[in-house]
């Protein structure tokens, strides 16, 4: 049995807002578990309470209730600490100091063995491509940059679970790839890593599970490829179908999507054997049958569209 | 343990070393110094035939007086400085990724007020050291006395930055740098409002009496360069100077224990 990295259960948190303090629910009643070794993306829009939740695991926020654990041991215990490597959002440090003394600095409170710091600032430095900013200090760098130097910071001391707030968040395309290298390097090395984004298409490139948080709830929570494949719906794909040929799909709802030379058309379960019967009758070229998958970002829209809704 | 304390203290250090507001402060420092040291003028250029009684009186005078100026100033400072530095980190979010680490809370509290203090005794150390340097040019021998009360000088520091400190961590750094500095400035008059005819007067001196750390009354820094008092009462002196920096430690002890509690950040 895969033994939980972080484990979650029923976590309450409020907080006091405005002149009379009033309360504001941002985590409600909120459960979950995050097994060893796999990456799960936390999605949700703004106010969801993703950054509530992770600050929360971090120990930085007090819960008004539940329990959460990291590998058995309560956030705020210096065991817990030892195995997390954390980025927030947007992340700073002292402006004064270059990118290796910063990065000395957190390693050193990492317990990090001063033999050993040099060496390991120097490659995580080089691996996030910072080498050629070494004699710069960070009050020069770009978003990006700090980005980046966040990152190092995080991994410096090898930590067994990675809990990343927004890590895409100020970096061109070409950063974001490397960010998901290193998501994808730590997994096979059999880290953990829990991470919120907004940009769902890379959840869906590194996760293996996705938490969708609304109003401080789990909505949605499962593995990518099944929450993706959640869908009635299955995709014809046609070879030469032309605007006229619509005719003979009448009285059956459908969608048509084009690309590199195909067809793809869109059919609701209960009708796909009528669909085929009619296609095959007429002699069009089919090429390919199968379930419409669901992308990450179509389902996020839907579910949220549905919550509004409701 | 205490590792995580010394880097952060250190981190803390080197933060203040890089504020160029700090080079304007030792240079006010320095101008205030000159204004306050104005008679030296007239002790180097004195004939030699002066009465010495009355020389090493001025001599006296004059140097606790700059050495009490300098540690007023610096006192001041630290009091900016210990009330802004933990809000600086959580307004920058630099405290989540220092946290994140396996560094307890009050390991973070005490590296950052014991980085504070390092570099505020660095500052004293410079007046420290020009009022020593003229002591020895004109011959002053440092008694035990001067000494007790260079050390209720640094006592003074370290109490008012440690109220600033610890209050900052609960209300507005303004706020705790306000009280801290009433507590600083103010204090002596407190005892007076005790006796006031108005008994609302009355009350709030004796609260704030209480409250407040202990005063040395006496200007040891003069006495001891004087070198006149005679039989010292070393033992309220050191009691003083104990019960102040037992003060400090208790504050700061109670404002662990409620900051373990908080929130750090509030998105």
């Amino acid at each position: 049995m895969i033994k939980p990295a972080i484990s979650i259960q029923g976590l309450t948190k409020t907080y006091s807002q405005g002149l009379f303090k009033d309360k504001v629910l941002a985590v409600d009643d909120l459960s979950m578990t995050i097994p060893e070794g796999s990456v799960v993306g936390l999605i949700g829009s703004n106010g969801a309470g993703k950054t509530t939740t992770i600050y929360c695991i971090l120990g930085t926020l007090i819960p008004d209730a539940g329990l959460i654990s990291i590998y058995g041991y309560p956030p705020q215990s210096i065991e817990a600490r030892k195995r997390i490597g954390f980025q927030s959002e947007i992340f700073n440090t002292y402006n004064f100091l270059k990118p290796e003394k910063a990065l000395a600095f957190y390693g050193k409170l990492a317990g990090i063995e001063s033999e050993n710091l040099a060496g390991r600032i120097d490659e995580k430095l080089s691996r996030l491509g910072l080498s050629g900013a070494k004699n710069q200090k960070v009050k020069s760098f770009s978003k990006g940059m700090n980005q980046r130097l966040g990152i190092a910071q995080a991994l410096l001391h090898d930590p067994d679970l990675l809990l990343l707030d927004e890590p895409f968040t100020g970096l061109d395309p070409q950063g974001r790839r490397e960010i998901i290298e290193i998501i994808q390097e730590e997994k096979a090395k059999g880290k953990t890593i829990f991470f919120s984004s907004h940009i769902l298409s890379d959840i869906e490139r590194v996760c293996d599970k996705v938490v969708m948080m609304r109003k401080g709830q789990v909505v949605l929570s499962g593995d990518i490829d099944q929450v993706t494949s959640i869908t009635d719906n299955w995709c014809i794909s046609v070879k030469g179908w032309e605007k006229e040929k619509e005719r003979m799909l009448a009285g059956i709802e459908y969608e048509v999507v084009d690309f590199d030379g195909k067809t793809d058309l869109i059919i609701q379960q209960a009708e796909k054997e009528k669909a085929l019967q009619i296609l095959l009758d007429s002699g069009i070229e089919i090429v390919g049958l199968h379930p419409k998958m669901q992308s990450l970002e179509e389902l996020y829209l839907e579910l949220d569209n549905k919550e509004e809704v409701s | 343990m205490m590792n995580a304390v010394k880097y952060i203290a250190l981190n803390t250090t080197a933060y203040l070393l890089s504020r160029k507001t700090i080079y304007v402060l030792f240079f006010i420092a320095l101008f205030v110094l000159l204004i306050t040291g104005a008679d030296l003028y007239g002790l180097f250029t004195s004939e030699p035939s002066t009465d010495p009684k009355a020389m090493l009186s001025q001599q006296a005078s004059v140097l606790s007086r700059m050495f009490i100026t300098w540690s007023a100033l610096t006192t001041f400072a630290s009091i900016i400085a210990a009330a802004g530095i933990v809000y600086s980190d959580n307004k920058s979010k630099i405290v989540l990724g220092i946290l994140a680490k396996p560094v307890a809370r009050w390991q973070y509290l005490m590296g950052k007020w014991f980085g504070v203090l390092l570099f505020f005794y660095g500052f004293l150390a410079i007046g420290l050291l020009i009022v020593i340097i003229l002591m020895l040019y004109w011959g002053i021998s440092i008694t035990v006395l001067f000494v007790t009360g260079v050390i209720s000088q640094v006592m003074i520091l370290t109490v008012y930055s440690g109220i600033a400190f610890s209050l900052s961590l609960f209300i507005a750094p303004m706020l705790a740098g306000g009280i801290s500095f009433i507590f600083f400035s103010f204090g002596s008059l407190f005892e007076q409002l005790t006796n006031s005819d108005l008994w609302w007067a009355s009350l709030l001196g004796s609260v704030l009496y209480y409250l407040q750390p202990a005063i040395v009354k006496e200007n040891l820094l003069e006495k001891g360069v004087l070198n006149n008092l005679l039989d010292p009462n070393f033992s309220l002196f050191w009691s003083v100077i104990g019960e102040n920096l037992m003060y400090a430690a208790l504050l700061f002890f109670i404002a662990v224990i409620f900051f373990q509690k908080k929130d750090i950040i509030a998105s």
